[in-house]
């Protein structure tokens, strides 16, 4: 019984009932209601919290969040995981095989492979959760704006957001890069590039889940207690839009960093300068069939990064549930 | 004694869902006998349906079941996938709940009917002759027009004759209606359920319906099964039942279901002094369509759709007023606007003889606070990030009633005129019964001590036991605090409980007004005669 009480109400089934019967401490005389109300927990938890229990009971997301908090402290503190400098390269270590000096060996210009690739995770995950954060920013923006005053500004702006949406994110930041920033180009520059191009599907999202929750009768009850419109918008519309947010954001992580990769390996993303696994992938091009390590081992590191914010991700989608993200497709 | 169609024994049925949810039903037995109609009768989640389905073989896959279910001299639990055509839809026709999802929409009528015909072979002959002669069966005129039309060219009532149609085609032994008529008005509930009544006597076959209505129970049925959470409490011939229940679950039930009757025993108070406290005056709201629809079949269509047409209502202080009208009548639009949601075409809304719309911004805003209102869905009504804690003050801090000391004191005393206690404050919506969510929004709809208190069927979506509290709480809060009210709602045994005054509304007009217990003795109008004869269990209850 006592096992049962600490499972909680919600993981009590059939056969337990079943078992209790038999049990040393038997639920004679008790209807199913009585056992019911027997086991009653109480518990308070918010609709995060709820999401947050659900989380904690899934493989996928302590498998990713491991990936990814290390992938953070790599970036963090590069110094700790190699003794060389990322541009510390001397040509006659060209191509150098793997050996205790360059573990997974050196690249073209002789510098360590393994030291390239720890410092470009900081590339990687910066541009990634920047521009996360920055997207999420302008599409909310965009969107609660559009659906929350709806007629002629919702016109207006889902049309801006359609025309965002048809320009292709690589041609886009081609031709911005070319224009705007040819010079100094940094990871900032990248980030409001990445954001420019890719605030569209946030907005979308942010637009249907506000119109959804302004049918709510618990906004109509708030209208008609008196509250206003920036009250109504701020303690009732942006807190539950905030499910389908979530999940947007942490979905597009992995194709923001696949992006700030492939703008690099097009030499349009990151400056020489700074170390990226795009740049590596493109470097390692020449001499892929002598030394495919110069491309395969910083291919692998941008494979797994993307492969883990995927999967976390798909693993937050799966904790809020279907309800409440039926709007992210 | 009659033979014995379907026997159930010792079913139990538990789903292995990921959650590990209770059995849904444990170790029911119950007997239909031949040419009976018997009604398995509960609550939302007494498993009810599951044992419809458990019979109709329609349990999902992961579904474990124990027991047996015998037809006639079928083993049914036992049956391979390859079987159950030969007794679904050929000896058990199934008549479903919601008429609006059970049609497929993109099939034309006539698809459905030959798409059953051809899988049973039901006919040598033409599938549309047959399909024809069986829509007029069940009172549709113009059968070959009906077949050429799609699901959503019918109204709720006709789709609903087209499933029972279908559902008798291969003439079965048995029927099982699982809630056929909670999704139609009152009155088309009536006319489908004589038909249901008349074809399964005419065929000779045995009805179980599924409902959670004893007023249905006790008009239609001749014996009961009463579930609760998956067990059956009692079970035996339904006069027996209705009239000298012994589980004490189902004399609660039958103390908790409103009745018509009600209206005779109450004592309606003497509002003849007493001051209008709102007044709307020639309330007019038009709708633009995007396209022309007729508003009537035959009728020139129109872009303009009139939803409400000139309604005049009163309610007095310390009355309550029962605005009665079927699904489009008008009703809830005339409360949106009473709200203030919506801005009428034309007419005013008076509140102590103040039009409502007169005054600055900030006045606008104070007169509104005056009318609250407390909505249908208790699931929707509450705000599923808000504590408890946190909905009860937001009326009083948008008004900036009092420092946060006396707003606690303010919710502690909100709750208790609600009659429920302060364990629940940090509790979310999600952690609270039905009953209590709407507790908690009576409860924000009192918090700024409103003139007038709008139910916007507020009781409807309520299990039966839960609706008797709730009524029994604003019973209370009527005389504790005299609270006016307008009562908006459908169900006409409701208002017998509640009400002091009632207007039936039909297509946006007032058609009778008048104090509660003359309309109930004396109704004038034919529309009213026809609700209260629609009002299921009328005499039984």
């Amino acid at each position: 019984m006592s096992d049962i009480l600490t499972r909680g109400l919600e993981t009590l089934d059939y056969e337990d009932l079943v078992l209790e019967e038999n049990a040393a401490e038997p639920l004679v005389g008790l209807t199913l209601e009585g056992q019911l109300e027997a086991y009653e927990v109480v518990t308070s938890h918010s609709a995060l919290g709820e999401v947050w229990v659900r989380l904690r009971r899934s493989k996928a997301f302590w498998f990713s969040a491991t990936i990814i908090a290390f992938l953070i402290i790599v970036a963090a503190f590069p110094w700790l995981f190699t003794n060389q400098l990322p541009n510390f390269c001397e040509l006659q270590y060209s191509r150098a095989p793997m050996s205790s000096q360059f573990p997974l060996g050196a690249d073209f210009q002789g510098c360590d492979i393994l030291t390239r690739i720890i410092y470009g995770t900081r590339a990687s995950i910066s541009v990634g959760l920047l521009a996360a954060l920055g997207t999420t920013l302008l599409g909310t923006l965009v969107g609660v704006v559009a659906g929350f005053f709806g007629g002629v500004v919702d016109a207006v702006l889902s049309r801006l957001t359609d025309i965002f949406f048809a320009i292709p994110m690589i041609l886009g930041a081609i031709v911005a890069v070319q224009i705007v920033a040819r010079e100094n180009r940094g990871v900032l520059s990248l980030v409001v590039i990445l954001m420019v191009f890719g605030w569209t599907s946030t907005a979308r999202i942010a637009r249907s889940a506000t119109i959804e929750v302004m049918t709510k009768d618990y906004v109509a009850a708030a209208r008609t207690l008196g509250a206003s419109r920036t009250r109504i918008l701020a303690t009732h519309i942006l807190p539950n839009i905030m499910a389908p947010l979530i999940v947007v954001v942490t979905m597009a992580i992995g194709g923001l960093i696949a992006a700030e990769a492939s703008l690099s390996y097009l030499s349009i993303g990151l400056p020489p300068t700074l170390p990226s696994w795009g740049k590596a992938i493109a470097d390692g091009q020449l001499t892929l069939k002598a030394n495919p390590g110069i491309l395969l081992w910083p291919a692998a590191a941008l494979t797994l990064t993307v492969f883990a914010f995927l999967m976390l991700g798909e693993a937050v989608r799966n904790a809020f549930g279907p309800q409440a993200t039926k709007q992210v497709k | 004694m009659s033979a014995s169609v379907i026997s159930v024994e010792n079913l139990g049925v538990s789903y292995r869902t990921h959650d590990k949810a209770p059995a849904a039903v444990l170790s029911a037995s119950l007997e239909l006998k031949q040419h009976e109609t018997l009604a398995i009768v509960g609550e939302s989640g007494s498993g009810k349906t599951t044992i419809a389905n458990a019979i109709l073989g329609l349990l999902p896959q992961d579904a474990k079941v124990f027991g047996s279910i015998t037809l006639s001299d079928v083993e049914l639990t036992k049956l391979k996938r390859g079987e159950w055509p030969a007794i679904r839809g050929r000896r058990i026709g199934y008549v479903p709940q919601d008429p609006m999802l059970s049609l497929n929409e993109v099939r034309s009528i006539g698809h459905h009917f030959k798409e059953t015909i051809d899988a049973h072979n039901l006919t040598k002959g033409s599938w549309r002759e047959l399909a024809s002669e069986r829509l007029l069966e069940v009172g549709l005129s113009d059968p070959e027009r009906i077949l050429r039309q799609f699901p959503h060219q019918l109204s709720g009532g006709m789709r609903q004759r087209v499933l029972i149609a279908l559902a008798v085609l291969a003439r079965p032994e048995v029927i099982i209606a699982d809630e056929p008529t909670s999704a139609l008005d009152v009155i088309i509930q009536k006319h489908v359920l004589d038909l249901l009544e008349h074809l399964t006597q005419q065929l000779g076959a045995s009805l179980v319906l599924i409902t959670h209505d004893l007023g249905l129970v006790a008009d239609r049925s001749d014996s009961v099964v009463v579930m609760r959470r998956g067990e059956i409490v009692e079970t035996g011939p339904t006069r027996d039942i209705i009239g000298n229940p012994q589980h004490p679950y189902t004399q609660e039930l039958l103390h908790a279901v409103p009745k018509l009757s009600a209206i005779e025993s109450r004592v309606l108070p003497d509002l003849s002094d007493a001051a209008p406290v709102l007044e709307t005056r020639g309330l007019v709201k038009d709708f633009k369509l995007k396209h022309a629809r007729a508003a009537t079949p035959g009728a020139k269509p129109n872009r303009i759709l009139r939803a409400v047409n000139g309604v005049d209502l009163e309610l007095r202080a310390g009355e309550c007023l029962a605005l009665v009208g079927e699904s489009g009548s008008g009703k809830s639009t005339v409360a949106k606007i009473i709200l203030g949601l919506e801005k009428p075409t034309a007419g005013k809304i008076l509140l102590r003889g103040v039009d409502r719309e007169s005054g600055n911004r900030a006045e606008r805003i104070a007169q509104t606070a005056k009318i609250q209102v407390v909505f249908q869905d208790p699931y929707a009504s509450l705000d599923p990030q808000f504590t408890v804690t946190r909905t009860l003050n937001e009326p009083l801090v948008i008004h900036g009633r009092g420092d946060a000391s006396q707003r606690a004191s303010r919710v502690h005393e909100l709750l208790e005129l609600v009659s429920l206690d302060d364990t629940i404050l940090n509790r979310y919506p999600s952690e609270l019964s039905g009953g209590q969510r709407q507790r908690v929004a009576i409860a924000r709809a009192l918090a700024l001590e409103p003139e007038v208190l709008v139910l916007d069927e507020a009781v409807s979506a309520l299990d039966v036991v839960v609706q008797g509290q709730i009524l029994e709480t604003l019973r209370e809060l009527r005389t504790r605090i005299g609270a006016s009210m307008l009562f908006i709602t459908h169900d006409l045994a409701v208002v017998a409980e509640i009400a002091d005054t009632i207007a039936v509304i039909t297509k946006g007009e007032i058609v009778e007004t008048g104090n509660a217990a003359s309309v109930f003795a004396h109704p004038e109008h034919p529309y009213t005669k026809e609700l209260l004869d629609a009002v299921p269990g009328r005499s039984a209850l």
